[in-house]
């Protein structure tokens, strides 16, 4: 099934410059999909337009087969949430539990649903030990984890990350990406749409989409973006180290494959010595 | 000549209930012409330390020394700050949160014209700066405001290079920026160190540290960690610094522990990683 259908998508801010200019794109369920390209290149824009945060120039947007206007929004919002990139922004309780029931108050869910949902979705990004503590005392990554359930206990269908480990230190990403990997394998049909710059990040994804000026330059497996050099120097993007890695050892005549590890690699260069 | 610091304390909120102490009797060498990074968690001293290092706080105990500068805690007012600030300078995260002028070339220029600059030799140093962060002409008389934030920060960083300080010290000077822009960045200030110029950067980003440090300082809960090259540092035990190791260096660590004989202290890029390894397969 598709997750999301996105046919000719037109969207300015201003009247004479288009951000996006007639973009086409499906995402299917359960898929975890990377959107990538430099400052400008209208990676939040597709994001906000998907939750109708904006409103579209022209084009279509469909969610599970729903067309997103007016009529559908609000059913639409249930299906697809969102979490954003500054910590300090999203969290809106003045605990922990408070923060997470918030999402569920606008859905009218009964007190003592509620309760036992809370704790649920607290016990799965890890923050079970932190209900009652205040913003304040959490760092950067523990607020981003709050922010995931937030998002998660509404059981969405479709998970927007618009650069959610961007102003996390190294343990923080770390966390959200074990989480996310984690997500995954409890809920197979969750579709994943990650915004990021982080290469080490959209090359765990199962697809990749790269924007530039508006328009997809390219949609395909990481590794095969990072792998055309072509593209790579074109628009200056870098390149995880696994893949730069693999580059090198075909140069030197190494048979390495998509599916060779580091591991594996390792020990190929040391029996060559 | 290097920057000294000799048994650096710093404590905020002194006699009050709510007094942390920030930096606790720390001594260490910055070394001249070099990178040198400054790592460490959030509030583990990393900026209050920077901060001393230009005098814009006074430290409670301990001393700074740089050429005949002294900074210390028995002087309540320090002399000669203003030149000082004029040897070493800093430019804080997010820099461009403090551009105010209607054009980049007048932003830049400001900082000169606080030092005696007359109006048309303060712009002209102004473009001379900005050529440096490879910003050229058409930038002069733009409002700084329609920039794009690599271009912002680029502005932003030609005030303070304009000064023409030895000791340039940048707090994440790639945080917020994408790849292209982070490059752009970095390239500037690995080319302003091949000029001579004495550079400290406070980064969370490993990658940036072994791609271009020469010398690292960890800091934790006001202590200094560590004091040594990259190879030195991540060959270490980092577990509790919130320090990822980069891939690259793990991967050298596991060739050597299986006796490929490789030098990985001269090891910053995958490139470097292969010339070697093609050396031995030879």
């Amino acid at each position: 099934m598709k997750s999301v259908e996105i046919k000719n998508l037109v969207y300015s801010y201003t009247d004479n410059s288009p951000v996006l200019k007639g973009i086409s794109l499906d995402i299917e369920e359960g898929e975890y999909v990377s959107i990538v390209g430099h400052n400008g290149c209208g990676k939040s824009t597709l994001c906000k337009l998907m939750i109708g945060l904006l409103i579209k120039d022209s084009g279509e947007i469909l969610i599970n087969g729903l067309t997103l206007d007016k009529d559908n929004l609000q059913q639409i919002r249930k299906k697809v949430a969102i979490v954003f990139q500054n910590p300090d922004n999203q969290f809106i309780g003045a605990t922990v539990e408070d923060d997470i029931a918030f999402s569920l108050e606008n859905d009218n869910v009964a007190r003592s649903d509620m309760e036992i949902l809370v704790k649920e979705y607290a016990a799965k990004v890890g923050m079970e030990n932190f209900l009652t503590k205040e913003p304040s005392f959490l760092s950067g990554g523990q607020k981003q984890r709050v922010a995931i359930a937030d998002a998660l206990v509404r059981k969405p269908d479709i998970l927007i990350l618009d650069e959610a480990t961007s102003m996390l230190d190294p343990n923080g990403k770390k966390d959200i990406l074990n989480l996310i990997k984690k997500m995954r394998e409890e809920n197979p049909k969750l579709t994943i749409i990650s915004i990021t710059h982080d290469i080490e990040e959209a090359y765990l994804s199962d697809r990749i989409i790269l924007l530039h000026e508006g328009e997809i330059v390219l949609s395909c497996l990481p590794s095969e973006l990072f792998n055309n050099r072509e593209v790579i120097s074109k628009y200056n993007l870098s390149v995880p180290f696994e893949v730069l890695l693999k580059q090198k050892c075909l140069e030197l005549g190494l048979k390495v494959t998509e599916k060779t590890t580091i591991e594996e690699i390792g020990e190929m260069l040391w029996q060559l010595k | 000549m290097a920057i000294k610091i000799e048994h650096l304390s710093y404590v905020y909120l002194k006699k009050t209930p709510n007094e942390v102490e920030a930096l606790h009797d720390v001594s260490l060498q910055i070394p001249e012409n070099k990178i040198t990074a400054i790592v460490g968690h959030t509030g583990s001293g990393k900026s209050t330390l920077i901060q001393t290092l230009n005098g814009l706080i006074i430290p409670t105990s301990g001393k700074i020394t740089y050429k005949d500068f002294v900074i210390s805690s028995d002087i309540k007012k320090l002399k000669k700050i203003k030149e000082l600030r004029k040897h070493i300078s800093i430019v804080f995260q997010f820099p461009e949160y403090q551009l105010f002028e209607e054009t980049v070339e007048k932003d830049v220029a400001f900082g000169l014209k606080n030092y005696g600059y007359k109006e048309d030799e303060a712009i002209l140093k102004a473009h001379e700066a900005l050529k440096l962060v490879g910003l050229d002409e058409s930038f002069y008389k733009r409002s700084p405001f329609e920039l794009s934030g690599g271009e912002k920060r680029r502005v932003a960083i030609a005030g303070i290079i304009a000064i023409d300080p030895e000791v340039l010290i940048l707090d994440e000077p790639t945080a917020g920026l994408d790849p292209l822009g982070s490059k752009i960045i970095l390239d500037l200030i690995v080319n302003l160190n091949k000029n001579g110029k004495t550079i400290i950067i406070v980064t969370h980003d490993m990658g940036i540290v072994l791609n271009h440090a020469d010398h690292v300082i960890v800091i934790n809960e006001g202590n200094i960690a560590f004091e040594g090259s990259p190879s030195t540092l991540f060959s270490g035990d980092v577990s509790n610094y919130s320090i990822d190791i980069p891939p690259l260096f793990s991967f050298c660590k596991l060739l050597e522990s299986h006796n490929v004989n490789i030098d990985i202290n001269k090891i910053r890029t995958v490139d470097d990683l292969f010339i070697q390894l093609k050396e031995i397969l030879k």
